[in-house]
């Protein structure tokens, strides 16, 4: 029979303490996601046999979270092009849900990449960061930048491998992912899912650029069906450079985004 | 090099245990998509929203108290669909439970997956389950119960049985087909005789993980089971992708 036995298991989604109001009135404080999303609860008593419950809900006067409801991208989630981009100008047409991949797109196989030696620099290439300070759009020459992740990187990438990426930078500093790197990921690599933790990875950047020009890495993999699952945590304690991975969905057709636990194992005999 | 032991399992088959659960969604426009419902009757409830940062929708779940009037708590509780779930917040408000129950949130995260025995007990229509239909349960093990029978023909745990499954066989973890299985009897029985599957369960910090779907497609008697919860401290239940893999065959 099939077994992890004997396998290190690293839990790869961030702990949220839940923000809870508890019927008897009182407010147990929570803790938020990297991004700083708490989960705030309400909690209510089922009359049918006494039991409790909490509701993924805020009052209208809570403290913390500004509304009601809070989304599908609180926490650790996977997410893919439909219902999310599918809005957006120049999106293929066939992009598909996570709801409507299969499973084996978010299990199996993983390449786990730390990107812990491209140090930042201050070079002529630092230019070329597609972020800038403040609300800068872009880098100058001779700015403290992280270095582009380049195909020779990523050379442990296998093909058709789901791949977990990170780095010990933060900021600008951190190194980040080019469209024509994506576009290897994707085209020669075939990569399955791409899992980012919190920090580490530059890929959110040109968001307010205008249409075709903006996201240019969510687009890239969405577009292509290939999911992406953040902020995940401990990627960088991995100890192996390929571990079997879990980060499957809910099962809720049309949910653009789902929450996920996701989790990473590390052979024994490895 | 993928390790040997993950390129074995990369060739197993991926059994989708959970219960389907379409999203009643509310476009921008104001339209609504009608979704489903699961076997309690619960929806999925989304909404769709502009994030302003960089334009993309993403959903909010549940809906604002009192706007729709199929759903007018508003907010989604951890128990729609399949979902999982232990004693802490949950249950621990009742009488006469033990001292040390714990949260999902407490359980190393191993407890969520492992070896799974299979029962189908078509052979019990209408009928209590008792320890002698389950011989196949070997101390630890996940224990996946179903039947092809739904409503009053469902057979349903005892409460011997399950304090039987809980103490004597210790299993890890318990999960049920519904409809397919009754597994919770007495729940509106004067405390502390009520509910006994969940007091000999979640009394010994055994996670009930419900309702399961497909399992009558399982070929095999033994599986890997997983259904991971969330990681959020305090939510007494979450919603799981609970799956099954084969071994190839």
């Amino acid at each position: 029979m099939i077994s992890f036995d004997g396998c290190r298991v690293v839990d790869l989604s961030p702990r949220i303490k839940a923000r809870v109001h508890r019927v008897d009135g009182s407010i147990e404080e929570g803790t938020t996601d990297p991004y700083g999303k708490p989960w705030v609860m309400q909690e209510g008593r089922f009359p049918g046999d006494n039991s409790l419950f909490t509701l993924y809900s805020a009052p209208a006067d809570d403290a913390v979270w500004h509304q009601e409801r809070m989304t599908s991208h609180n926490g650790a989630h996977v997410q893919g092009g439909k219902g999310h981009i599918d809005h957006w100008p120049g999106m293929p047409a066939n992009m598909q849900g996570v709801w409507e991949m299969p499973l084996e797109t978010f299990v199996g196989p993983a390449s786990v990449v730390s990107l812990d030696h491209l140090e930042p620099r201050a070079d002529e290439q630092s230019a070329r960061y597609p972020l800038g300070e403040g609300y800068k759009l872009t880098s100058q020459s001779g700015d403290l930048r992280g270095q582009e992740i380049l195909p020779e990187h990523l050379a442990s990438v296998e093909q058709g491998d789901i791949l977990l990426m990170t780095s010990c930078y933060e900021g600008l500093q951190q190194p980040w992912l080019s469209a024509s790197t994506v576009k290897w990921l994707i085209e020669d690599r075939q990569i399955r899912m791409l899992g980012l933790q919190a920090t580490g990875v530059q890929w959110q950047y040109a968001l307010k650029a205008e249409a075709p020009a903006n996201s240019p890495i969510r687009r890239m993999l969405l577009g292509a069906n290939v999911p992406i699952a953040h902020p995940l945590v401990n990627i960088d304690t991995l100890q192996q450079g390929r571990v079997f991975y879990f980060g499957m969905p809910l099962r809720t057709p049309k949910m653009e985004a789902s929450f996920i636990r996701a989790m990473a194992l590390e052979a024994p005999d490895a | 090099m993928t390790p040997a032991m993950f390129e074995n399992l990369s060739k197993g088959k991926i059994v989708d245990l959970t219960v389907e659960l379409v999203s009643r969604l509310t476009r921008l426009d104001g339209t609504i998509e009608a979704g489903t419902r699961d076997v309690y009757n619960m929806p999925w409830i989304v909404e769709e929203t502009v994030n302003e940062r960089d334009g993309t929708i993403e959903h909010l779940v549940g809906t604002n108290k009192g706007t729709v009037a199929e759903w007018p708590i508003g907010g989604l509780s951890g128990h729609m669909g399949s979902h999982i779930q232990l004693g802490v917040g949950h249950n621990d408000n009742w009488t006469e439970l033990p001292d040390g129950m714990l949260g999902i949130w407490d359980m190393p995260l191993q407890t969520y997956f492992g070896e799974a025995v299979v029962c189908m007990l078509d052979h019990l229509k209408g009928q209590p389950i008792l320890p002698e239909h389950l011989a196949n349960v070997k101390e630890g093990d996940i224990v996946l119960l179903g039947s092809k029978w739904s409503g009053e023909d469902q057979p349903w745990i005892e409460g011997d049985t399950a304090f039987w499954l809980a103490e004597e066989k210790k299993i890890k973890m318990l999960g049920v087909a519904v409809p397919g299985i009754s597994w919770e009897t007495n729940t509106d029985a004067p405390e502390p005789n009520n509910s006994p599957t969940h007091r000999a369960m979640t009394g010994n910090n055994i996670p009930i993980v419900y309702p399961l779907d497909n399992l009558q497609t399982l070929t095999q008697e033994r599986v890997f089971f997983l259904s991971l919860p969330l990681n959020v401290e305090s939510m007494e239940g979450t919603w799981v992708r609970a799956i099954a893999i084969e071994d190839e065959a």
